[in-house]
């Protein structure tokens, strides 16, 4: 049952995080040899975020950590604090912005507050629904320039990490088509632009802080939300749920970002250092994923919520419907449009224009 | 001394219409979003932020009263044991701490304020620069300050100690 | 800089400076002498830890306390709990206990539940001739559940200084535990009224007892409201606040017709400042709680307590001791504060309930409110009574005893407080 697929999650996840250890307990060995050491300054990387222990982003976050240390023979090290222990998701970003935090993970749907350009990564239905796909023009010029909007906030853009689709939860209402959200309030990251997507699909949208979620949907305050399979399956969100829609509207997708004053005034061999670790944590962060999902999207299906997956006509309705949504978005700003485009052509060109 | 003393007063009464006021509209507020979603199944997508910032303005502007009304919460049970010469040092030298403390508060707010300010970072929902929220935190520091000093001042005129820290419960 | 910081911190404590003041001084001395933090980030937290819409919970409830206390539904449910048990065997301190466990259950706040109850109790039970300390002694205790059954302040505090508890988990914790508390100082009571031939008042008749049902009623469906909401998936703690504190006015104003707007402007003002004076403590509380995280602490602990105590069973041996002693001293939100996000990493690793946890403590902490030398409820019995604190003693010493048994219980039979949780997960 349901208490059996969790403990197998958990031990997955513990052996995940043991492969890394074990691998990196063996590069050390190696490490040992080189003189690494003598190349990097002393340095901690303060590094925050929000996912516990057996997630994909805790265990890239994990990777990038052992990279570092590995690398630098010891002179890098970082002080991860995982689990937002270090604040709620905006106040991480904050802190990042002060420089209190030197590296954060975060949505970019909580970013945008802070730089508005970012908000087009969460646009409706923009992205591949071809997870590689999506991980090429995440990697492409295209990707790079809206990364590098991050600048105007105080922030150094890294990457692009990896959360997987969000799927649509509810009750009382099976998600077809988008007038199916009338009358519906949806929780959503504290991000404007996912509040206008619902409400530019006939709903009501509200800011719920991640942590007070499940009981906001057990009350009953909001009718439903999104996120991907394991934010669902490990918070148990599926449980008050009456029905799961795997919808390919959005993605989770973190910024991995620093302080910007505090990355420029970094020795260009550290720079590159992170810039290393942060393709090698990506990397297992992806991987992690692909292998977990799975597992994660057979748990719900077999728990009491409905899981359904909208047709490709279905998803079609959707996608026409939110068109409008995007060019409201980038009104008025000349750089949004030339940044949206941008991805746009990136994005026909990868999908060979499906 | 009558014209400042007035003033106070006046002051005073004014950040009591103020906290009155923000608690009414916090209330109706979250009253109204309450009855929206029962009865219409329509959320505003703002009300809970709107009532965490002015709960967060009430406990700036209530900081001060707090000292007013000398009720803020303190370990404060052997003061009674005290000369009340020494009791009366004692409360004037805790003024001062509450002063550098506030001092830092409001410093450290107003660059916040500033930061933040240069940032353009906005709240999600209401989409308002959110400087607007942490502006209380300096202007509050400010209030208490004030007050502190009046409070201080009117100690050491009147010649008895007053309840400046009375220890005081939860309410 | 952990070390500096405990010390500044102990030393403005000492100085009987505002808790805030001594946490939040200490903190900024720290930061900007002894680290390269900017001193920003402590402003950013304390706004953190205010802006969090469960906490939000606190004010409404304060407000709806207040409102009914001003619009006279307390001593409606006095009359009523007279009427229920005032012919029993000690029927008269049962009522006082019974009475302050309903006021309990609308109010979050203790010395209020003394104030309310104690006014008109005090001299019924000095009429019934028991003595002036056992009097003193009971509403001190009694007003003390007010602290445990929901909506509870303290709860809605230890809610949102750690994070990952809920606050609906504890409310529905909080009404076991004050069935118990209730339960076994009722039991008490019988036991030493019987002993001592305590004099009864003559059974209400069926139409005071209606009587007194229809003037209460009003007043006795908020609980109704507040946790049938919450439990019902109705609404959340903070929405059940602010729709309790709506109606208490409209019943004040348009049923008993004892609020004017003149009160109503008083108790908006007086609602306003007791939550700021509550939340500037949270305010500075989150300051600590980020710097002992920053400097690992809790993570120390942690690891010595997983070390060194090996059984649950002495972990909340150790923890009783420490916080009945703290309490003496100290008020419960500011122990809350202080001790919370020190033990709570190291009871989530030896595998205790969280939930469990923050119930045993806020029961210690009840217990501290009127144990000497300091008590905000001995202060208010005060005034209510005109004894001294060694006059009270031997009063307040019966009603310990009984507490410290309900603790017991509470703390070693997890089921005893938590079996409405299980019910409904
Ligand atoms: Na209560
Ligand atoms: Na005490």
């Amino acid at each position: 049952g349901c208490g059996d697929g969790e403990n197998g999650n958990e031990a997955d996840g513990n052996n995940d995080a043991n492969n890394v250890n074990n691998e990196a307990d063996n590069n050390d060995a190696a490490n040992n040899n080189d003189t690494a050491a003598e190349d990097y300054q002393e340095l901690e990387i303060t590094f925050s975020h929000n996912q516990p222990e057996g997630s994909p982003e805790y265990v890239g976050a994990r990777a990038f950590e052992e990279f570092v240390e590995e690398e630098s023979g010891g002179a890098v090290t970082v002080d991860m604090y995982p689990d937002s222990q270090m604040g709620s998701l905006r106040e991480q970003v904050e802190s990042t912005q002060i420089g209190e935090i030197d590296i954060t993970m975060q949505p970019s749907a909580v970013v945008s507050p802070f730089v508005d350009d970012v908000k087009l990564v969460d646009l409706p239905y923009l992205w591949p629904e071809d997870i590689d796909q999506k991980y090429e023009v995440q990697d492409s010029e295209a990707g790079e320039e809206l990364l590098g909007s991050l600048d105007e906030g105080g922030f150094s853009g890294l990457g692009y990490w990896p959360g997987g689709f969000k799927l649509f939860t509810t009750n009382g209402q099976e998600i077809h088509e988008p007038s199916d959200f009338e009358g519906l309030t949806m929780r959503t990251m504290e991000s404007p632009t996912l509040i206008n997507q619902y409400e530019s699909w006939g709903g009501n949208a509200e800011p719920v802080p991640y942590a007070e979620v499940y009981n906001a949907l057990q009350q009953g305050v909001v009718d439903g939300q999104e996120n991907p399979l394991q934010t669902i399956y490990l918070n148990d969100f599926h449980e008050v749920q009456d029905y799961v829609i795997e919808s390919y509207h959005g993605t989770m997708t973190y910024l991995l970002m620093a302080n910007q004053g505090w990355f420029d005034a970094l020795d260009e061999a550290t720079q590159n250092l992170i810039r290393e670790a942060e393709e090698v944590g990506v990397e297992a962060a992806r991987e992690n994923l692909a292998e977990t999902e799975d597992e994660f999207r057979t748990n719900i299906q077999e728990s009491d919520a409905e899981y359904y997956e909208l047709t490709e006509e279905e998803r079609d309705a959707f996608r026409e419907a939110s068109q409008d949504m995007h060019q409201d978005e980038v009104e008025g700003s000349e750089q949004q449009q030339e940044l949206l485009d941008g991805l746009y052509d990136e994005i026909e060109s990868v999908t060979g224009g499906e | 001394m009558t014209v400042l003393r007035n003033g106070v007063k006046v002051l005073y009464k004014i950040e009591e219409i103020v906290i009155a006021a923000l608690i009414m509209i916090a209330t109706v507020v979250l009253f109204s979003n309450v009855v929206l979603r029962y009865g219409f199944a329509a959320n505003t997508s703002w009300a809970a932020e709107l009532i965490r910032y002015l709960m967060i303005w009430i406990t700036f502007i209530g900081m001060g009263l707090c000292y007013r009304r000398g009720i803020h919460v303190g370990i404060d049970f052997m003061l009674n044991y005290l000369p009340k010469k020494t009791k009366k040092a004692l409360q004037l030298t805790v003024n001062a701490l509450s002063v550098v403390f506030l001092g830092f508060l409001g410093y450290y707010g107003w660059e916040l304020v500033q930061f933040s300010y240069g940032t353009n970072q906005i709240t999600p929902s209401l989409e308002i620069g959110i400087y607007w929220v942490y502006a209380i935190i300096p202007i509050g520091s400010a209030l208490s300050i004030f007050h502190i000093i009046v409070l201080s001042i009117e100690m050491i005129k009147s010649g008895e100690e007053l309840e400046l820290n009375r220890m005081s419960e939860e309410p | 800089m952990t070390t500096l910081l405990f010390i500044l911190i102990i030393i403005f404590l000492f100085t009987s400076a505002p808790i805030f003041v001594a946490l939040g001084l200490g903190s900024f001395l720290s930061v900007v002498f002894m680290s390269d933090t900017d001193p920003m980030i402590l402003v950013q937290r304390m706004f953190g830890g205010l802006d969090q819409f469960a906490l939000m919970a606190l004010p409404f409830f304060i407000f709806a306390a207040n409102i009914m206390e001003g619009g006279g539904l307390s001593d409606r449910i006095l009359r009523w709990a007279r009427a229920l048990v005032g012919h029993m065997a000690g029927g008269v301190a049962m009522t006082t206990q019974v009475s302050s466990m309903f006021f309990g259950a609308l109010s979050g706040s203790s010395p209020a539940t003394v104030i309310a109850i104690g006014k008109i109790m005090y001299p019924e039970l000095l009429r019934r001739e028991y003595s002036p300390s056992f009097s003193a002694g009971l509403l001190a205790s009694a007003g003390s559940i007010s602290l445990i059954i929901p909506p509870s302040i303290t709860l809605i505090v230890l809610g949102s200084v750690i994070t990952t508890l809920s606050v609906s988990d504890l409310f529905t914790a909080g009404i076991g535990a004050g069935l118990i508390i209730g339960l076994v100082t009722i039991a008490y009571i019988y036991w030493f009224s019987k002993k001592h031939n305590m004099p009864r008042d003559t059974k209400a008749t069926k139409r005071e007892l209606f009587a007194s049902t229809r003037s209460a009623f009003w007043a006795l469906l908020i609980p109704v409201i507040i946790l049938g909401g919450i439990y019902g998936g109705i609404f959340t703690p903070t929405e059940a606040a602010g729709i309790a504190a709506v109606y208490a006015l409209a019943i004040s104003a348009f049923v008993y017709r004892e609020m004017s707007w003149q009160n109503f402007y008083r108790v908006c003002v007086d609602s306003a400042i007791t939550s700021a004076q509550v939340l500037v403590l949270v305010a500075a509380a989150q300051i600590l709680g980020w710097l002992l995280t920053r400097g690992g602490l809790p993570q120390q602990i942690a690891t010595f307590m997983t070390e060194n105590i090996e059984s649950v069973l002495l972990f909340f041996l150790v923890l009783n001791v420490a916080l009945l002693f703290m309490g003496m001293f100290m008020e419960g939100i500011a122990a809350i504060i202080i001790v919370a996000p020190l033990i709570f990493p190291a009871a989530m690793q030896m595998g205790i309930d969280p939930v469990h946890l923050g119930i045993v403590m806020i029961v210690n902490l009840a217990i501290g409110m009127y144990t000497p030398p300091f008590g905000i409820n001995i202060f208010v019995t005060q005034t209510i009574s005109d004894l001294d604190m060694v006059e009270m003693i031997p009063g307040l010493r019966k009603f310990l005893f009984v507490q410290v048994i309900a603790l017991l219980i509470i703390t070693y039979i997890p089921a005893s407080s938590l079996f409405l949780l299980y019910l409904f997960n």
